[in-house]
């Protein structure tokens, strides 16, 4: 299993959590957690988690094409999260009486479906740390290589 | 003995506690271990094993005594009071540990090791110990003003009082392996700060994201003052500075005043401007009248998230595979099962109508939804990368969040 490969399928998955998780969201903001504090707190979460896996990306070794493509769905998701749908003035709907259903929380269960992604377990920025350099036997240019550890 | 007054304006942060003697050498936290959510920021419920505790130590002599429940805020606000009287000494935490928070183990920490660049406490086990709204003068002089007296997972408040007690002994009292007795003020004067509020959220900020940019922004111009004394006019100015502000401040609050009392009517027309401003539409559901009522409800609540996880997922991979019917089936099934209990359930009819609506419509969603079992696991093929963990089952485990109320028997 190469290295390249763990990476882009990190970031594949990360997308793939984020899709059910922002459509899970959409789905709670159409009712009373449109006014809490919980949902406004798991969009904040996940805008973060998608800005630094943007982060990640930008500095991974993954082909530019891929890159681009990955690249494309985060700013999609991100306009997602950013448009989802709460009162301009959030509290936690169970304090204030209106959220009965015990003690859980629909969307920090929502922002819990990402745990279900374990694997690839190294993220991208650890997985390659350092640049080796390639020399041509012909030309003699020098060429980088990431050394997997 | 040296005693000295706390500043002006000492105890400086509002928060959950209580002012007992302000000579006293010792101050009290208690750990607020109590669930997540459930208590308003103003915490009107506290347990009262812990309120007992709190107040059993301010009643034996303690100069505050509160509660802790945050790593982050809570901290910076016994930061900011500690510092404000030269007079406390010791520092007594008792409580249990405040699960997800560890709060207790961070206040250790800050005591024992401090903060590192990243205004991160060292060695805390806690997930966002941050103190970014605290001059760092402060919280240098509170490391070295308190000495910890760790009673952590003591509820006990007899010992708490012999604790108290201890600290503003004159001689040496032994309790617990320590020597304890009141050494006196501290050396340096109190010192007034209050948290900057530059940071409203520290449990959102994530460690990737304090760099310099980040430390650049919180950074607080008093922050080189404080700890050091000003001298001569330099104080003069500063204070006159200040009063300037607050001069500026309430003359503009006057202007308002003066102004809305002589055009009433147009501050009225601007007022009804701004509440036709168009704003989102807020859900609103009638107040469940009956636990039997509020039963159906939270179950279609619970049913809007799962459906639209489902729809997510029937746009991937999972599509293609077994989990997702089966979970899709699972789903049908309960909602055949509630729709049967709603039958049953003594709810006027055009209640029951309303949510059987609701249901029906889950239902004609759900059917559009893959149904085929005998589809390969996604995993299996290789096209499923995730781990050991499943999207669909995991949204289906939504519908577990709601446990309240449990159905009744007769439904």
């Amino acid at each position: 299993m190469s290295g390249g490969w763990k990476v882009n399928t990190y970031f594949k998955n990360q997308l793939r959590g984020y899709d059910v998780v922002l459509a899970t969201l959409g789905g709670f903001s159409e009712d009373i957690c449109r006014n809490c504090i919980g949902l406004s707190g798991a969009q904040t979460k996940v805008i973060k988690g998608l800005k630094k896996l943007r982060m990640d990306l930008e500095g991974s070794l993954i082909p530019e094409m891929e890159k681009e493509k990955i690249l494309i769905r985060v700013e999609s998701f991100l306009k997602v999260a950013e448009g989802l749908k709460l009162a301009e003035e959030v509290s936690c709907q169970k304090t204030s009486g209106l959220c009965k259903i015990g003690p859980g929380c629909f969307p920090l269960g929502a922002l819990e479906l990402m745990n279900q992604i374990t694997e690839p377990t190294t993220s991208p920025e650890k997985e390659v740390r350092k640049m080796a350099k390639l020399i041509c036997e012909v030309c003699g240019a020098e060429e980088p290589i990431p050394v997997v550890h | 003995m040296l005693k000295v007054s706390p500043v002006a304006d000492y105890p400086t942060e509002a928060g959950c506690f209580l002012r007992g003697n302000d000579y006293s050498p010792v101050a009290v936290v208690v750990l607020l271990n109590a669930p997540y959510g459930t208590l308003p920021p103003e915490v009107q419920s506290i347990p009262p094993e812990i309120e007992k505790l709190v107040r059993v130590a301010i009643e034996t002599g303690a100069a505050l005594s509160g509660t802790l429940q945050t790593e982050n805020i809570g901290i910076e606000k016994i930061v900011c009071n500690v510092v404000g009287n030269p007079n406390i000494r010791y520092l007594i935490l008792c409580g249990k540990e405040v699960s997800g928070h560890n709060s207790g183990t961070a206040l250790k920490a800050l005591i024992k090791e401090g903060i590192n660049d990243k205004r991160t406490i060292v060695g805390s086990q806690a997930v966002t110990p941050y103190l970014f709204n605290t001059p760092l003068g402060a919280i240098k002089r509170f490391r070295g003003q308190t000495t910890l007296v760790d009673l952590t997972e003591e509820m006990n408040s007899e010992i708490i009082a012999k604790a108290v007690w201890s600290c503003y002994q004159e001689n040496p009292t032994p309790f617990q392996g320590l020597s304890l007795c009141d050494p006196g003020a501290f050396v340096e004067t109190g010192l007034s700060c209050r948290l900057t509020w530059k940071v409203k959220h520290p449990e959102e900020i994530e460690s990737w994201e304090i760099d310099g940019e980040f430390l650049k922004k919180i950074k607080e111009p008093l922050e080189k003052k404080v700890g050091e004394p000003m001298k001569g006019n330099e104080r003069i100015v500063s204070l006159t500075k200040r009063l300037l502000k607050v001069t500026e401040e309430l003359a503009g609050i006057a202007r308002l005043c003066i102004e809305e009392l002589e055009r009433p009517e147009e501050a009225l027309r601007e007022k009804s401007l701004e509440e036709v401003k168009p704003q989102l539409p807020i859900p609103m559901r009638e107040e469940p009248l009956t636990e039997e009522e509020l039963y159906f409800v939270n179950q279609l609540r619970g049913y809007r998230g799962v459906l639209a996880a489902f729809k997510a997922l029937d746009r991937d991979i999972c599509h293609d595979g077994c989990s997702l019917p089966a979970a899709v089936i699972s789903a049908s099934k309960r909602l055949k099962n509630l729709k049967v209990s709603l039958d049953k359930s003594f709810l006027p009819d055009k209640k029951k109508e309303k949510i059987q609506k609701e249901l029906d419509e889950f239902e004609e969603a759900l059917q559009g939804l893959p149904q085929d079992t005998s589809q390969p696991c996604q995993k299996t093929v290789g096209n499923c990368t995730i781990g050991s963990g499943c999207f669909a089952n995991a949204s289906l485990d939504l519908l577990k969040l709601v446990t309240e109320p449990a159905l009744r028997s007769n439904v």
